[in-house]
């Protein structure tokens, strides 16, 4: 599903992260590792938000680098603190994300409505507490149709009822579109909840399988 | 003086609007003292003084310049108020009595407005010295109130409670309307950067009042409208290094959206059209609506180059006055040579080429050397 080529992250001439050739088949992913290591780097590579050297292709055949646009139409992100401007209100952040996403009309309806955001999904989201701020930004992953949701520590800041339904929003995609998810965290993952593939680890500047 | 309010207030205010303004004071410094030949320097403030102490008109004309450093100071002022790291005064100086708090706020402000008041006590000296009575007290009088004024003002921000809702007009006008991703930066605009905004369409006004004033007599050449425009396009740097820092500081997500970089670049074309709207308003009163036309695309793209040039060395405010200063000498004589309709395919390609090379390659807030 993912395929790595000659990546490598520098950061000031130093190199935070280097992965020579990985693939990763379609799954449910941990990737773990401490504070600092850079889970958040890779994500953020992956996405499409850093830049790097080398390549990441989705499905053998597109590159972020020479598909940049069909590349971004495929694979969503979280991030683990979002930062949004503060005069949109949830309901334009998702308007925003489900046009550019090409998502179906109402898709949103049901995440809104399990995560129970009704209430202030039309207020500006200067307005939010950070837990609301981490539900609305999880929303926005699962706009559209991605083969693959990067979710940067999904269960930082959102409550424990939150989370059970989070889990239930993954076990779903992934069960029934078969998208992918690449989750970081620190903390471990509730396994009875989620159909978890594998572990990854991020260390040593690199990031591989845990074997 | 030595209360420990007064201290703090001095310090964070006092400081900070010092601090941020340091460079445009020391630029209006400069300008007050080197408009005039050296030796002539005294004899001319002299005479400013008296006819500001003599003359109702003069002096309603220096109190309106003393009013817009005065409203600049509250807007610094109640801004910072709201700043995190301001939070503490919010549980700390509320709980003085109000006299004690007017009073530290009275200081503050003062010290804010350290130069008028220094620059006006020296002209009711003057004043005073010619048998002028009546205009310095005005003086006197003015300022006293304002500094009063202003730490009401400031009190009544600090003791009012905080409510989170306010929104501008514009937001809770539009509040029904769809909010397309290239007119986020204009809500911006809007929104949070009114005030450099209206600075800048000023600044815009006086340059094109400024350059057909002085040349009135070759005032229908196209080269006087193209450094014109070019000095207008000039004038937006902040409003165009805001831009940016706000796409990096708050739409950092939109790198992950399928949106190509042409049209992310055609976007931007866009939000440079709407903020020039007045100017353009300007150039089709005054020219042959094909003249309008070039000047208007000349003035994009000079924007559009100014803007991209940014992706390719961050946001690095030093570095960026550097290369618009260069620029603009450059594009300067491109226009006396009369190769004004050149430079816009030229700034395009450039501009794009830039935009196009840079716009993932992510730097981070401040671009490294």
């Amino acid at each position: 599903m993912l395929k790595f080529q000659n990546f490598k992250k520098l950061y000031g001439g130093f190199p935070a992260l280097k992965v020579d050739e990985l693939s990763i088949d379609p799954g449910i992913y941990w990737i773990k590792g401490v504070n600092g290591s850079g889970k958040s780097t890779l994500l953020k590579s992956i996405a499409g938000i850093l830049a790097f050297e080398g390549d990441i292709l989705l499905d053998n055949s597109i590159s972020i680098k020479k598909q940049p646009v069909e590349y971004r139409k495929l694979v969503n992100f979280a991030e683990a603190e979002p930062i949004f401007p503060e005069f949109l209100t949830g309901k334009e952040l998702i308007a925003l994300f489900a046009q550019a996403k090409e998502a179906q009309a109402g898709q949103e309806q049901h995440y809104i409505d399990t995560m129970q955001m009704q209430a202030y999904v039309n207020r500006p989201v200067g307005t939010y507490s950070s837990g609301m701020l981490k539900k609305l930004s999880l929303v926005l992953a699962f706009m559209g149709k991605p083969k693959l949701i990067l979710l940067d520590e999904p269960l930082i800041t959102i409550d424990t009822a939150s989370l059970k339904i989070l889990n239930s929003w993954i076990a779903e995609r992934y069960n029934q579109e078969g998208t992918s998810f690449l989750l970081s965290s620190h903390q471990a993952l509730e396994h009875a909840e989620l159909p978890i593939a594998r572990e990854l680890i991020v260390e040593d500047q690199t990031f591989k399988f845990i074997v | 003086m030595h209360q420990p309010l007064t201290k703090v207030l001095l310090k964070i205010f006092a400081g900070g609007f010092y601090q941020v303004h340091a460079a445009i004071l020391l630029v209006v410094f400069f300008i007050m003292v080197g408009a005039v030949p050296g030796n002539m320097l005294i004899t001319y403030h002299k005479s400013l003084m008296l006819a500001m102490t003599s003359s109702p008109i003069m002096l309603l004309l220096v109190l309106a310049v003393w009013l817009i450093y005065i409203f600049k100071s509250w807007h610094y002022v109640s801004t910072q108020i709201f700043a995190p790291d301001k939070q503490f005064l919010f549980y700390s100086s509320t709980a003085l009595n109000r006299s004690e708090q007017r009073k530290s706020w009275c200081y503050a402000q003062a010290a804010i407005l350290a130069p008028v008041i220094i620059y006006a006590l020296l002209a009711v000296g003057v004043g005073l010295a010619h048998h002028f009575y009546v205009l310095p007290a005005v003086i006197i009088l003015f300022l006293s109130a304002m500094i009063w004024c202003s730490a009401a003002l400031y009190m009544r921000v600090m003791n009012g409670l905080v409510d989170g809702s306010k929104q501008s007009f514009l937001l809770r006008w539009s509040s029904k309307w769809r909010k397309p991703y290239f007119s986020l930066y204009i809500y911006h605009i809007f929104d949070d950067k009114k005030v450099p905004y209206f600075i800048t369409k000023g600044l815009s006004w006086l340059i094109i009042s400024g350059v057909f004033y002085l040349f009135a007599d070759v005032s229908t050449d196209t080269r006087l409208a193209g450094i014109a425009i070019l000095a207008v396009i000039t004038a937006h740097v902040v409003l165009i290094f805001e831009e940016r820092r706000f796409e990096e500081t708050k739409l950092s997500f939109a790198r992950n959206l399928p949106i190509s970089r042409f049209r992310l670049f055609l976007n931007f074309a866009g939000v440079y059209f709407f903020l020039l709207l007045p100017e353009i308003v300007w150039l089709f009163s005054r020219f042959h609506p094909l003249m309008a036309v070039e000047l208007l695309l000349a003035g994009l793209s000079i924007a559009l180059l100014f803007h991209s040039m940014l992706y390719w060395f961050g946001l690095n405010m030093d570095k960026y006055l550097q290369w618009i200063l260069g620029l603009f000498m450059v594009l300067f004589w491109v226009i006396m040579f009369r190769l004004l309709w050149a430079l816009i395919p030229l700034n395009l390609v450039i501009a794009y080429l830039f935009f196009y090379n840079n716009y993932y390659r992510y730097q981070g807030v401040v671009g490294k050397e």
